[in-house]
């Protein structure tokens, strides 16, 4: 069973996740664009959250270093970003995430974030690990792309060499070739191994990574198929981000959800989430074939 | 030529913690089999952090995973060592009676066993080592 790990500092709406608990919820829009936005996709994401009851995290980026043209938004900046979150977190009381892409980030970013998330494209970089660890704040753990679901085995012995305990670890595809991503459901048990929840990211899954180009395409009417298959694979948080204006975003305006479809998305998740439970509740742990 | 075997026992027999494989719980099977391969011997202790032995693997455990393992080796190599261990195997104390011993080795057919005393892992008889000596003290 996945030990559970436990987000939120302070006043915020605390959250758990792992076996037994309800599934969790990490959204909200790629990058913070500005002030303005970030609170307005806050108030409507709590109040799809609330009317759900879903325990929920806000995530949003203040850098994106891993944008494929140099002309492309690269994010709102450090400072300017980490007191939007705070200011989230503050009017809204709930938890915030954001990744960071320079290891001399990490004290900041876990000054005001309750989850710190290591990007994908990073996920070995051992500075980058040590960095997260050292914040001592719970570690949002991405697979790469390029990454076996075993082989993350290696960094979080990394993460947990340097102090951290509290680890989700999370898929968000794999490369199959050039330009395209698959998911390889049993990558969900596999990680599980390592003794953390897993997540699902399911708006970077169907991104066509730099397809277009010099900007990523997407498919996003596989977004449901996808999320009710990793929840059905035992997930212990969903990740998705949204926007409400995906053409106008700065930022993966070609994967980012709609945020009017989240509701129905969340919802179709829970169902799946607690069918899930009650299998394993009625017929054990998937221990078939383990000898 | 005869061999005094009144004069051996265990301890003078035995090697050393610091001259065999041991591994923590929390080790993966790759730490194992390359501490197996760096001391040459055929098993690895793996022990908790106050020194309990938890269970040993053996090159004959690593042979029969690789046979009944159907995944890709790298995916293998990163699961815990203790996963595929031995949980209860068999031991030696170090005051244990020699000849003793060595019957119990030749009787279960193994090469190699622990020397645990109160729980703790305290060294390793090895039936080649133990050859070794004995073909030394030859008169």
């Amino acid at each position: 069973m996945a030990k559970k790990i436990h987000i939120g500092y302070g006043d915020v709406n605390k959250v758990s996740i792992g076996d037994k608990e309800p599934l969790a919820f990490i959204g909200g829009p790629c990058a913070i664009e500005n002030r303005e936005h970030a609170l307005m996709m806050a108030d409507i994401i709590g109040e799809i959250c609330d009317k759900l009851k879903i325990q929920w995290i806000y995530k949003s980026c203040f850098d994106k270093d891993c944008r494929s043209a140099p002309g492309s938004f690269h994010g709102c900046g450090i400072d300017k970003g980490l007191d939007i979150l705070a200011e989230v977190r503050d009017i809204y009381k709930v938890p915030v995430v954001s990744d960071f892409s320079d290891a001399a980030w990490a004290k900041a970013t876990g000054e005001v974030c309750d989850l710190i998330q290591v990007p994908a494209y990073l996920c070995r970089q051992t500075s980058i690990l040590r960095a997260a660890a050292e914040t001592k704040r719970p570690v949002h753990l991405k697979k790469g792309q390029f990454m076996s679901p075993w082989n993350m085995k290696n960094s979080v012995l990394k993460l947990e060499s340097f102090g951290c305990d509290q680890i989700l670890l999370t898929d968000r595809g794999t490369f199959m070739g050039y330009n395209m991503l698959v998911n390889d459901m049993t990558c969900f048990p596999i990680m599980r191994r390592t003794g953390y929840p897993v997540c699902f990211d399911a708006t970077h899954s169907i991104q066509l990574p730099t397809s277009m180009g010099n900007v990523s395409g997407g498919q996003r009417e596989f977004i449901p198929y996808l999320v009710r298959s990793a929840v059905a694979c035992g997930i212990n948080a969903l990740f998705m981000e949204v926007h409400n204006d995906p053409k106008n975003a700065l930022s993966d305006p070609n994967t980012v959800l709609d945020v009017r479809y989240l509701e129905n998305i969340i919802s179709q998740a829970q169902k799946v989430h607690q069918t899930y439970q009650d299998i394993v509740e009625q017929f054990g742990e998937n221990n078939v074939h383990q000898d | 030529m005869f061999i005094k075997i009144n004069e051996f026992d265990i301890e003078n027999v035995s090697i050393s913690l610091d001259n065999m494989a041991i591994i923590s719980e929390k080790d993966i099977l790759v730490d194992a089999i390359n501490k197996m391969q760096f001391f040459g011997h055929g098993i690895c202790c793996i022990v908790n952090s106050n020194n309990e032995l938890e269970g040993v693997l053996t090159d004959g455990d690593i042979r029969r995973l690789m046979l009944k393992f159907q995944g890709p080796l790298s995916s293998l190599m990163v699961r815990n060592a203790i996963d595929f261990a031995t949980k209860k195997p068999v031991c030696i104390s170090p005051h244990s009676d020699f000849l003793e011993s060595l019957r119990l080795l030749q009787e279960k057919e193994i090469w190699d066993a622990p020397i645990v005393e109160k729980g703790k892992l305290v060294g390793l008889v090895h039936l080649h080592h133990v050859v070794g000596k004995l073909i030394s003290s030859i008169e």
